[in-house]
């Protein structure tokens, strides 16, 4: 199997190359600035080839001699790069996001063998949709609160519209939390925001408990659509070396019986010391103000008030073995990393 | 391989990558659709800028030059100067040579199409080039500047009116922001339109460039002429979906790809330009030059969009029966008890507003084409008193109003409901003001009801039946009238024995005649007083203008006899068809429409139970036969039974028959069997 990859540097795709480059024959690794540091942490893999190049340039790769050799040999295009910055300004999103994979579609355009793509998604493509979100539909006239969900939905929608020949595995990731075995996590991001917050009041935890009531923008019926890192690499490595009949398909990499937020804030509080009984607050437009002001980004309240359910069937069908993942079964681990994570 | 970059400024989710080809050679054309954000279409040029061999933007106001003054917005010049070493292109060249060419050539070949029309442009200025051949072909401008740019309620119609309008808000357009929030939507359905605004969507033709196009509502466009620079895939799929007659599109099919746009024409006249020395920036008459050597012409593009899908609506009108339905508002119900002596008050102030909308009905499927209709239902104020005293003119103006409304709400005919039809001349002049068909609903009245009699005798079952044939004796009073004449015609090919009666004898002969004619086999008798052949017949049509006065003697009639009252006001009063339970007065038959009907408001009947005028201008949608069916007090006989053959198609049908006092059940139609059997045993022995 021949790949090229792109976002194989970040969170989730160094996770993924370790498990996929043993079964590849060439894992072109596309990458910003390869540095030595990149190198040699490539080494181990002999597969992995570090290509330097940018998906939002029109012809990607900067070499053109390792263009052509790319483009005549690749069978299969991993599109895991995106500008992940729910906070970041529209021109960037659009940049990277929509951008970057029309280049990365141009060249899929050019390679004559090349037989599947997969295409790293979000659930955040549902906006603001309630009730079931299927996982072959889009366009439902949702609205979006940030530039990263808006830009990956119009993305998402030029790859499921592209003719291509072969297969299109999209994967819609959910909120990637830390490794299910041992909890670690390499960055700061959606709930660890939120842990990073405790961490900083829970030395004042005595004085705190006395305060008996936690009020809490939240809804008691939305949930937390959260995946373990390493989870969601099995499934993609099992995607890629297993794929599909050609067509689009589509999946929401969504682990099992998602925690409630009602739970998973009961939980994080336990795990940093606090005992407080949680108030819901209805929704109000103020705390899109108020939440920086305490360190937590403000598009968490998507999911705080979030009405979307992110059906699993077709990932439940096509990848039973590498989903068997309950909130009970990482939840521990995942709640000791993340306070040992700010100590 | 050359390459061109083409950012829509003023679109969204509009991206692609692809490769064409112009002139043998390959092109690679990407387009980014930045949706009015001036940051990332800076980043994207400044990406793409040097490399790649021209760019080009759409959606930017171009320059606009009016007596040699030239008014740029600031921002479009920004994003042209962004780039500094690939050069900029917005199409702007092309479009000023080749458009007001291109429909002039149209024009010459095309005059009817739109010579002396009423021409609305969005926006003028915009299109400054094309409006002044346009007042050339000495078409009517209605100018939508002040409206689009400003949301101000007036057009323009001259060229030097625009150009002070244009004088006087470059300041202040200038300041603004290129933005979708500060154009106006055009959007009919949630507006008030005042008068002028109505003048711009009563226009024939309506020019607008693509962009636009892309900004406004389209709704207002259907069935209206369209022309058009340049036309997208998507906006192709919009133009259909609101039925979209006929569009003109000046674009000259160069490549064949439906994303060039004027600005990649320009772009590709630009960047293979060195085999005709053209060099940057592109100049007219380097255009020209191009434009000869491709052998460039216009073309209309008729948009073949299927008939069922946008013309399934019709209208409907229809009044308050009295004034007291004024206090069943629920903001005047505190009123009810007090109700009747202010109900003359609330009549005159009632009719004193306009008609509007009131509801719809949908769900109506034809049974043999499986065609869906919907109606919409207007009303207007006034009583079924206040219709017959007011001015008819008033009435004709209301009418006319809501006609214009149905039409632009997509209805393609409308109906005039009860007592709408007999104001004045019955229609005729609302038909010639309206910009749809108007039909009474008068034919399938008249048919309903013969369907009624012909049922009630059936279910009476006193006359033989021989051959399709009734061996019996029909008499129709006030034969010589309309209805009369054409239910006598009708009758006559299924009974066995007619009988007319009329006042006046020598109209009598003549359509006697006439009836002889398309009916050899049966036999006539005609007559100036109903009452020497009533003992003998089984039914009895009555149709006279007698305003109440009692026509004929109910006691002498035969027992079992059907009597089908016409009439209005009745000629059988109720207190006489009383005295005779054995004879069966029916006033009129209701029709059930086919599907699963549904409607919102409440036009007293029930189910899919309607009114037979009501039906029958569902009949004609369904039918998609869009003429003024039936007008004034007279029907015809042709009419009458093509809507006849056409109930049956569609599958509208009598539902119940109505008597004096709502529907009429089995039981009574039992127990008038039975009373008549009674007596029919003494009955001629007296």
């Amino acid at each position: 199997m021949k790949i090229l990859m792109t976002g194989g540097t970040g969170f989730l795709g160094k996770e993924l190359v370790e498990r996929l480059a043993p079964h590849c024959d060439k894992l072109y690794l596309l990458c910003r600035r390869p540095s030595r540091r990149l190198e040699t942490e490539y080494s181990k893999f002999p597969s992995v080839v570090l290509v330097k190049g940018d998906i939002s340039s029109p012809d990607i790769v900067e070499d053109a001699s390792l263009s052509k050799e790319i483009r005549e040999n690749i069978d299969t295009i991993f599109h895991g790069a995106a500008y992940y910055d729910i906070e970041g300004p529209y021109s960037s999103c659009f940049m990277y996001n929509v951008v970057g994979t029309q280049n990365i579609l141009y060249l899929a355009n050019q390679c004559e063998k090349l037989k599947h793509i997969h295409y790293v998604s979000t659930i955040a493509v549902a906006g603001n949709y309630s009730g079931i979100f299927n996982e072959d539909q889009l366009a439902e006239g949702q609205k979006f609160n940030n530039h990263y969900a808006k830009t990956k939905y119009d993305a998402e929608f030029m790859i499921r519209n592209y003719e291509f020949r072969g297969s299109i595995q999209i994967y819609r990731l959910g909120i990637l939390i830390g490794d299910s075995k041992s909890g670690k996590m390499s960055k700061v991001d959606g709930p660890y925001y939120f842990f990073k917050l405790l961490s900083r009041i829970h030395k004042e935890k005595a004085k705190i408990n006395l305060l008996k009531y936690l009020p809490l923008p939240y809804d008691e019926s939305s949930t937390m659509p959260l995946m373990p890192v390493d989870i969601a690499a099995e499934v993609l490595k099992d995607g890629m070396l297993n794929p599909k009949e050609d067509g689009v398909h589509c999946y929401h990499v969504v682990a099992e019986d998602p925690p409630s937020v009602r739970s998973f804030v009961e939980d994080s509080l336990e795990a940093f010391g606090l005992k407080l009984a949680l108030i819901p607050l209805p929704k109000s437009p103020v705390y899109k103000f108020i939440l920086p002001k305490i360190g937590l980004p403000s598009e968490l309240l998507l999911y705080m008030y979030g009405k979307c359910i992110y059906d699993t069937s077709k990932l439940k069908r096509d990848f039973s073995s590498t989903t068997s993942s309950s909130y009970g079964t990482y939840s521990k681990q995942f709640y000791s990393y993340a306070r040992r994570m700010f100590e | 391989m050359k390459h061109i970059l083409s950012i829509a400024y003023s679109l969204d989710n509009t991206n692609f990558d692809e490769i064409l080809n112009f002139r043998g050679e390959e092109v690679r054309l990407t387009q980014f659709s930045t949706n009015f954000n001036f940051n990332l279409t800076k980043n994207i040029i400044h990406k793409y800028d040097g490399q790649c061999d021209v760019i080009v933007v759409t959606g930017i106001p171009p320059k606009i030059s009016i007596k040699g003054n030239v008014f740029t917005h600031p921002q479009a010049e920004k994003i042209r100067a962004l780039a500094r070493q690939t050069p900029t292109v917005d199409g702007q060249v092309v479009k000023d040579v080749y458009i007001p060419w291109a429909i002039r050539q149209f024009y010459l070949k095309n005059k009817p199409l739109m010579g002396n029309k009423k021409v609305a442009f969005y926006s003028g200025a915009l299109q400054k080039s094309l409006m002044d051949v346009m007042i050339e072909f000495g078409c009517k401008l209605v100018l939508a500047d002040p409206y689009f740019f400003a949301g101000l309620p007036f057009n323009l119609h001259t060229p030097k009116q625009l150009e002070n309008f244009v004088k006087f808000l470059t300041p202040v357009l200038k300041r603004m922001k290129i933005k979708r929030s500060n154009l106006s939507k055009f959007d009919i359905s949630n507006m008030d339109l005042t008068n002028n605004l109505k003048e711009f969507f009563d226009a024939d033709i309506f020019v607008g460039n693509e962009s636009t196009f892309n900004l406004v509502s389209l709704d207002h466009l259907r069935g209206k002429t369209v022309i058009v620079d340049f036309l997208s895939p998507g906006l192709e799929r919009r133009f259909k979906q609101v039925g979209v007659g006929d569009v003109i599109v000046c674009m000259p099919q160069v490549v064949d790809n439906p994303n060039i746009s004027f600005g990649v024409l320009e772009a590709l006249f630009l960047s293979f330009g060195s085999e005709l020395g053209v060099e940057a920036p592109l100049n007219a008459d380097d255009v020209l030059k191009w434009i000869d050597l491709l052998k460039l012409s216009s073309e209309l593009k008729e948009l073949n969009h299927s008939n069922e899908d946008s013309e399934n609506k019709f209208a409907f009108i229809i009044h308050p029966l009295s004034a007291s339905m004024v206090f069943k508002h629920p903001l005047l119900k505190f009123l009810k008890p007090y109700s009747k002596p202010l109900e003359r008050a609330a009549e005159e102030i009632m009719s004193l507003s306009p008609g509007f909308y009131y509801g719809r009905i949908k769900g109506i499927v034809s049974e043999k084409t499986g065609k869906e209709v919907e109606g919409l239902i207007y009303t207007v104020t006034e009583t079924p008193k206040k219709l017959m005293e007011s001015d008819p003119n008033t009435i004709y103006n209301k009418l006319t109003t809501l006609c214009h409304n149905a039409d632009r709400r997509g209805a393609a005919i409308i109906g005039l409901g009860a007592y709408t039809k007999i104001v004045g001349d019955a229609g005729i002049t609302v038909a010639n003001q309206s910009p749809i068909p108007v039909t009474t609903g008068n034919s399938l009245s008249a048919c309903s009801t013969l369907w009624a009699a012909k049922f009630a005798v059936d279910k009476l079952s006193f006359v033989k039946k021989e051959n399709e044939i009734y061996k019996g004796k029909v008499m129709v009073v006030g034969a010589t009238g309309s209805i009369g004449a054409v239910s006598a015609k009708i009758l006559a090919q299924t009974w066995s024995d007619l009988v007319l009666v009329a006042p006046r004898a020598y109209k009598l002969l003549e359509l006697k005649e006439e009836i002889e004619l398309i009916a050899p086999d049966c036999n006539i008798q005609v007559g100036t007083s109903p009452d020497t052949y009533s003992g003998e017949c089984d039914l009895i049509i009555t149709t006279t203008s007698a305003r109440g006065k009692k026509i004929m003697d109910i006691m002498d009639v035969k027992p079992g006899c059907v009597i089908c009252d016409v009439s209005r006001p009745f000629d059988i009063r109720e207190e006489d068809a009383l005295q005779r339970p054995d004879v069966m007065v029916i006033a009129s038959g209701e029709v059930q429409l086919p599907g699963k009907v549904d409607s919102n408001v409440d036009i007293g009947l029930e189910g899919n139970i309607v009114y037979a005028c009501l039906a029958e201008t569902a009949l004609l949608a369904m039918a998609s036969k869009f003429e003024s069916f039936t007008l004034s007090r007279n029907i015809s006989y042709e009419k009458v039974l093509e809507i006849d053959k056409l109930a049956r198609e569609h599958g509208v049908r009598l539902a119940s028959i109505m008597g004096h006092n709502g529907f009429i059940t089995d039981e009574e139609f039992n127990l008038c069997r039975n009373h008549a059997e009674e007596t029919l045993k003494d009955w001629g022995k007296e």
